[in-house]
């Protein structure tokens, strides 16, 4: 028994498909879901097929030229780190790490320092530099080989290194962005780097990976 | 009038579906859905999205076919509901992603313009460009019952959020078939896009649309009926007010968050809507004299 005034005979008549509208929806659905597949499958990127150790792996990736390399220092873990001042800007800083805002031929990216006590290991570093990371969500271990971080570390020292994907979401949607992330343990301090941007201006051939690795490899520790 | 705020979905939704065909209707919404989680769980995200973005707008399609919604004049009212609705979708996804601050500008500059302008600019105005479509349906005869305002309400709702979902996420669909991520916040957000904000924007867009229809086309007497709510002064900024405020959830809450903050929005949205309805079934029983009481009229006495 329905709440709602009876409908009036001269209103549209409905229901005219009766059961087949679950048909006639499952159809129609399938159909759009198959389009979509092959909408994906078409404009899909070209896989990359990860370097074989020792063989050569293409050119090196570009390195944007270093005009003016300016020095930021971490006043609680000692260590320091250089960018080029043309293309990075500091954001947000505290006295044990920096957020450097990164804007190199139009793609945008954050890179992240951050310094944590000896009693933090390389892999806890990263894991609680990522989890801070606001505005990504669906975050995930990237598990494509060939964004695998081989022999990673910061400032020159082995450690870990980890990448992941996510989404940068809004009421409106979502974009997807990488995060590639570094870390390493000189004895009294570790230090992580975290870089993050949009999937499609990131990348080992990227201009934003080229200048957060050159910031990875300023790192001194005991500036 | 208390029955009348239970939210019931598809009757609120496809108010001239006849009872018997609501269980295929939701049969179908559930499959929907299911097909939806299914495909998120297989990691096909991109087809996923698409797949939920479009769930409702075919559902609605169907219905606007299935009950002959727009008589003799199909092309163009379509034109104007779901056709507008898709253009106006399209041109809020692709100014969403050109205002849309970068994941990198989030971290590094904070989330106020976020916050602002996704969450509560866009939103807002996006709804009332929306109504613009139905708005031109307004001056004809033809679709004078309130009913008719509440189907171009909703079907432009619908086919807006879809197109707009799409639109924001083109970067995704070009990230491949499997792009990586977490399932289960990918699925709390495909409920999100494809029904729970949906829901709160096709319920605004319905009664803001029915609150038009009442007051410019119903007979003087019902346009009284539903009170404050049923002018347009009121229940247009209201309905606005109703879709900015669900949307503006997202920027400060969880996946799963979200989908709870939208649930109550789309609670209130549909109780709205089904009070707006009931005053349009009233009108169209008046209209032919085959029962009920016109709206707004003062009970007879018992004799």
């Amino acid at each position: 028994m329905s709440i709602f005034a009876e409908r009036a005979s001269g209103a549209p008549s409905g229901g005219g498909l009766g059961r087949l509208v679950v048909h006639v929806f499952g159809f129609l659905f399938l159909l759009l879901i198959g389009f979509s597949i092959l909408t994906n499958f078409l404009v899909a990127p070209v896989v990359v097929v990860p370097c074989t150790s020792g063989q050569p792996c293409g050119a090196p990736p570009t390195v944007p030229a270093v005009i003016r390399e300016t020095a930021w220092r971490s006043s609680r873990y000692g260590f320091t780190l250089e960018y080029p001042a043309s293309v990075v800007k500091v954001s947000q800083q505290t006295p044990s790490g920096v957020v450097l805002a990164v804007d190199v031929g139009g793609k945008n990216g954050a890179v992240t320092v951050q310094g944590f006590g000896a009693g933090t290991t390389p892999a806890q570093a990263i894991s609680e530099q990522v989890r801070g990371l606001s505005g990504v969500s669906q975050l995930a271990a990237d598990t494509n080989p060939a964004h695998e971080l081989l022999g990673a570390g910061v400032g020159y020292l082995g450690g870990a290194g980890r990448t992941y994907v996510g989404d940068a979401t809004s009421p409106q949607g979502s974009e997807p962005v990488s995060i590639a992330s570094q870390a390493a343990l000189d004895g009294q301090v570790t230090v992580s780097v975290t870089v993050v941007g949009a999937t499609s201006d990131s990348g080992y051939r990227s201009d934003l990976y080229a200048v957060a690795d050159l910031i990875v490899n300023s790192v001194q520790w005991h500036g | 009038m208390a029955v009348l705020l239970r939210p019931r979905l598809i009757s609120a939704l496809f108010p001239r579906l006849p009872r018997d065909s609501h269980p295929s209707y939701w049969l179908a919404l559930g499959l929907g859905s299911a097909a939806v989680v299914v495909l998120a769980a297989l990691r096909l995200f991109p087809v996923a999205l698409i797949a939920a973005a479009l769930l409702l707008p075919v559902l609605v399609a169907l219905y606007l076919v299935d009950v002959n919604a727009y008589g003799d004049e199909p092309v163009w009212a379509l034109a104007l509901t779901m056709g507008w609705g898709a253009v106006a979708g399209v041109g809020f996804g692709l100014l969403a992603l050109a205002v849309a601050p970068s994941a990198a500008s989030v971290i590094v500059n904070g989330t106020s313009q976020y916050v602002l302008v996704q969450g509560l600019v866009l939103p807002f105005c996006g709804f009332f460009v929306l109504l613009l479509g139905p708005l031109v349906l307004l001056r004809y005869q033809h679709f004078n019952a309130v009913l008719d305002g509440v189907t171009f309400g909703a079907s432009t709702g619908a086919a807006f959020s879809g197109a707009q979902a799409i639109t924001y996420s083109a970067h995704l669909i070009g990230a491949g078939l499997r792009p990586g991520g977490a399932v289960l916040p990918w699925v709390w957000r495909l409920v999100s896009i494809g029904l729970g904000m949906p829901i709160v924007i096709m319920g605004a867009a319905a009664a803001a649309c029915a609150a038009l229809w009442l007051r410019y086309r119903a007979p003087v007497r019902d346009a009284e009926a539903l009170g404050a709510l049923g002018h347009p002064a009121v229940a247009l900024p209201l309905a606005g007010l109703l879709v900015a405020g669900a949307a503006v959830g997202e920027t400060f809450l969880s996946a799963g968050g979200w989908v709870v903050w939208l649930a109550v929005f789309d609670l209130v949205a549909i109780s709205l809507l089904r009070q707006t309805i009931h005053v349009g079934l009233l009108e169209e029983s008046a209209a032919t004299g085959t029962g009920g009481s016109p709206p707004g009229s003062v009970p007879e006495a018992p004799s």
